[in-house]
């Protein structure tokens, strides 16, 4: 019986990583905004998370423990990069996100450099928590942080955010009119 | 003087989040009836984080092409082929020796009901409830699940009479709901469009724009759709108007 379980949860376990990339691949790229660097640490991500499958013994924990190994090996990555740089003030410079790539969507575009100006610290508990919908517990747990920092971390990012786009926004009539283009 | 318990941006946040107990968010529900500066703080915080959802929920593919050849090879990544080793080690480690194991709590989510009635709550002031669903997902088995929502929804205003404008708007894969031949529920669509006046489908033309361009797809929209120039921009402008945002 015993083993017939641990056969069900290696499939259950499997299933969950393979459903799991885009997830990955979007945090990832909301903390680099570079497609290939985002789709690398996703890669070694999941190769990681296949060969410790044997350390996950509860499958509903499966995500959290799932994002805890992608901030390892993007901090890996960084932490080869520089060294000597603290990984909560690391700044994104701009020239390294291609937002230009979707110029047509110029919300989406200001968002994500607006993202992208906030310390690394702050970028990752705050696109934790908005795009995957993690509990601050989690978020603790995944960036191996106090509960009260991932609190104060968000709080400084949103406050950033919200000086950078609410005004933005408030100042462009345009986007506050509904454009209504035609009714079928 | 005044008993009226600090509402910290922390706490702000944590409450724009669900993360607060049921005690704590009574206690936040009653500094914001009484304080418009802190509602229209909390309005701005769930603007944010509904922005920075909606900004990367179609993050630019990788483009895998652009591994081909040396530059493949990265240092680092020969660096974690061997931490994997270690970690391997590790996990034989823990094979024999296994350490107690910690679950990860996680918080239940709050229902779609409070949801519907903290929306409720939140707009009375202005008389009009105004709703905005968002459907992203092609799924069929989730556009069905939205539009028993607006449907309950709108069944709930009507019941109550209570003015209310609901607006289910569609993009990405959730297009295929609002489309001539993809959409599963065409019938009931146009039903619900028939039975209640104040209900809207909007289609987001950067999606119809994109099928056309990537895929060859011309778009065919069900009968009483409308069209907006961009769903990301129509969300935005409809919070900023003071219409409560639920993504299905």
């Amino acid at each position: 019986m015993n083993v017939l379980n641990l056969f069900y949860r290696t499939r259950e376990s499997r299933r969950m990583l393979e459903t799991s990339r885009a997830r990955l691949y979007r945090v990832a790229y909301a903390w680099c905004h570079n497609a290939a660097l985002a789709d690398d640490v996703v890669q070694e991500t999941l190769m990681k998370a296949y060969r410790n499958l044997g350390q996950l013994r509860d499958p509903k924990a499966g995500q959290a423990w799932l994002f805890s190994i992608l901030t390892n090996c993007y901090n890996d990555h960084f932490r080869r990069n520089r060294e000597t740089e603290d990984v909560d003030e690391q700044e994104l410079i701009e020239e390294t996100t291609p937002e230009m790539e979707t110029g047509q969507l110029q919300i989406v575009d200001r968002v994500r450099k607006a993202v992208a100006t906030l310390p690394e610290g702050q970028r990752q508990a705050v696109t934790l928590v908005d795009l995957e919908g993690f509990s601050y517990i989690e978020v603790a747990q995944i960036l191996d942080i106090p509960i009260g920092t991932v609190m104060s971390r968000l709080c400084r990012a949103r406050n950033a955010l919200r000086g950078k786009l609410l005004e933005e926004f408030r100042q462009q009539p345009e986007l506050r009119e509904a454009v209504m283009r035609r009714v079928k | 003087m005044n008993d009226a318990p600090y509402i910290s941006d922390e706490i702000l946040n944590a409450f724009v989040d669900d993360q607060l107990s049921a005690e704590e968010k009574e206690q936040v529900y009653a500094a914001l009836a009484r304080d418009e500066k802190l509602k229209q703080r909390m309005c701005e915080l769930r603007s944010i984080h509904d922005l920075a959802r909606l900004a990367y929920l179609d993050p630019p593919a990788s483009r895998i092409g652009e591994y081909v050849g040396p530059t493949r090879r990265r240092p680092w990544i020969a660096a974690s082929v061997a931490c994997l080793m270690l970690c391997l080690g590790l996990v034989l480690g823990r094979m024999i020796n296994p350490s107690p194991h910690t679950a990860i709590p996680v918080l239940a989510n709050a229902g779609r009901n409070e949801t519907l009635i903290e929306a409720a709550n939140l707009h009375r002031h202005s008389g009009v409830t105004k709703i905005l669903f968002h459907l992203n997902s092609g799924d069929p088995a989730t556009a069905r699940e939205a539009l028993d929502e607006v449907e309950n929804a709108l069944k709930y205003y009507a019941r109550a009479r209570k003015p209310a404008r609901i607006e289910l708007i569609a993009n990405g894969g959730g297009l295929n709901l609002l489309r001539r031949g993809t959409s599963p529920f065409p019938k009931r669509i146009r039903e619900m469009q028939k039975k209640y006046p104040n209900l809207r489908f909007v289609a987001c033309q950067n999606t119809i724009d994109r099928l056309r361009r990537e895929k060859g797809i011309v778009v065919h929209l069900l009968p009483g759709t409308a069209i907006i120039d961009s769903g990301v921009a129509q969300i935005m402008r409809r919070q900023q108007e003071g219409w409560a945002y639920i993504e299905v």
